[in-house]
């Protein structure tokens, strides 16, 4: 396969690189894409800059990397590159396109007087492999404080946000694409949320089906551990923290990918 | 003490900022931030950002938070407090504020996050929150040695001025970079090279040396297990007050993510 590197253009390649962001994080829309580009290059004086993979004339892969100052100690602020939107598109991965990105965006952070880099990053993530190999080494975790009024609601927002998320993700339709299933959460004291998944969307079930092909039994806080990486979700049922009433061990693998929504095998 | 709360206010931000200035002095990784992003901060209209005055009308702390309507889902962001008053006392009225707004506005569920407030566990777990250690994490790597020591070595000759009872050379060795200091009665001066005899020479990897400046190894622990060399002619005593002094324990925050 081809390919080549370059900077990102403003005015070009705003659409491909919403949907390729919309696809690895959030949804974005062009206009924010636009908004971001421009927002990165006032705040550090024009040092920022995007650099794209670009496979058959399209824009495949993105790495960002903005100017910022970290306190070091004792009122000192070194200049570090700041490298943020590391993303390819599902159908480019495993082809060493961010590598050569991430090599690219270093050796513009060494070349323009900056002596380190920084980034944030999920320990689970496959890229997470990657930048050890560039020398990047983990500093701190991130803990959440949680806590929640109305369960059902976020329930409601989370299938809402995984059925954005199947919009935009070439790599989650086709991992769920012959998958059909009825999963039932019991939540201890909360209450029994279900949903389904058929037709290549998730629903939401406000009563629960008599006839399901899988049932969870754990509570709010081991889902959400699990949902934010605290808690493998083979451990959570190690540790009886989940149990698992009904379900084949696909259905199970299947589960896993959607609750922490890492598509890659 | 009884703090005021008051919404923030557009002629907020010289202060806001001063505080923020304060505030950072005490941890290592907190990103410098202009006046002008205070500006934007404190130019937002909504009853999502409050600050605390103490009895003389000075601000002494404030909290941000965003509320996302259609999740409804509220965030606290930052909270920052002067380092002069004490951190629950200022933050707990301003927590319990946006909390009480958010709870007004029908949130199903709030979050707060940091990398890595020492204070929220006490803050959060007493409204009931429960902690959540996400596999976000922060990811540091040092590209330059030779500048990365040129940039630090004004915290080292400072940190190295409060090492008392002793004058000598130093020589901290990182991969191919290399930096001298010589500590008189006096002052402290940093060399590029030099060929007089060092007291004391630290010998560590780039990964190391950023894990220890950013406070999350320890110097003395790395030295006992032999990841950092030291060759000296100092006792060990004296050596772990040495790195004691260079390596003083940091708490690591970020505030800022991109």
């Amino acid at each position: 396969m081809q390919y080549l590197l370059r900077e990102g253009q403003e005015g070009k390649d705003e659409v491909k690189l919403a949907q390729i962001l919309s696809e690895c994080f959030d949804p974005a829309t062009p206009r924010q894409v636009r908004l971001w580009l421009r927002q990165a290059k006032r705040h550090s004086a024009g040092w920022s800059r995007i650099f794209v993979g670009e496979v058959d004339g399209e824009v495949v892969s993105n790495v960002s990397v903005e100017l910022k100052e970290l306190h070091l100690g004792e009122g000192v602020y070194v200049k570090t590159g700041g490298i943020g939107g590391v993303c390819t598109c599902s159908d480019y991965r495993r082809k060493g396109i961010m590598t050569k990105l991430l090599q690219q965006c270093l050796v513009y952070v060494r070349n323009s007087g900056v002596s380190n880099s920084s980034l944030y990053t999920g320990l689970v993530l496959p890229a997470h492999r990657i930048y050890q190999r560039f020398g990047f080494c983990d500093i701190e975790t991130w803990p959440m404080y949680i806590k929640v009024f109305d369960f059902n609601y976020v329930f409601r927002t989370w299938i809402r946000d995984l059925n954005r998320h199947l919009k935009f993700s070439k790599i989650a339709r086709r991992t769920l694409q012959n998958w059909n299933c009825s999963v039932v959460f019991e939540l201890g004291d909360v209450d029994v949320q279900s949903f389904r998944f058929g037709h290549g969307r998730f629903l939401r079930i406000s009563k629960p089906p008599k006839s399901t092909d899988m049932v969870i039994a754990t509570s709010v806080e081991t889902l959400f551990r699990i949902m934010w990486g605290a808690i493998k979700f083979e451990d959570a049922i190690k540790t009886e923290k989940m149990q698992i009433k009904k379900g084949s061990d696909a259905d199970l693998q299947m589960l896993k990918k959607i609750l922490i929504r890492i598509w890659d095998k | 003490m009884q703090f005021q709360i008051r919404l923030m206010q557009q002629d907020d931000a010289e202060q806001l900022e001063k505080i923020y200035q304060r505030f950072i002095l005490n941890y290592v990784g907190p990103v410098a931030r202009s006046l002008k992003v205070f500006r934007r901060i404190a130019r937002k209209k909504d009853n999502l950002r409050w600050v605390a005055l103490d009895g003389q009308g000075k601000i002494v702390g404030y909290i941000l938070s965003t509320y996302m309507k259609r999740k409804r889902l509220g965030r606290i962001n930052e909270i920052i407090v002067d380092p002069n008053y004490d951190f629950e006392t200022v933050a707990c009225p301003l927590v319990d504020k946006v909390y009480n707004i958010f709870l007004e506005k029908g949130a199903a569920a709030v979050h707060a996050g940091s990398i890595r407030n020492p204070h929220y566990p006490q803050i959060f777990t007493k409204l009931g929150f429960f902690d959540v250690e996400t596999d976000g994490v922060f990811m540091y790597a040092i590209t330059d040695v030779a500048k990365f020591l040129d940039e630090i070595t004004l915290i080292i000759a400072c940190r190295l001025k409060k090492m008392q009872d002793w004058n000598g050379w130093l020589q901290i060795s990182c991969e191919e970079g290399s930096r001298f200091f010589r500590k008189d009665s006096e002052d402290v001066q940093s060399f590029m090279w030099t060929n007089y005899d060092v007291d004391c020479k630290i010998s560590l990897e780039s990964d190391i040396l950023a894990c220890i400046l950013l406070g999350v190894v320890n110097a003395q622990e790395a030295w006992a297990e032999g990841i950092i060399k030291v060759e000296t002619t100092l006792s060990k005593g004296r050596v772990n007050e040495l790195l004691a002094v260079l390596f003083p324990k940091k708490q690591f925050l970020a505030l800022d993510y991109w």
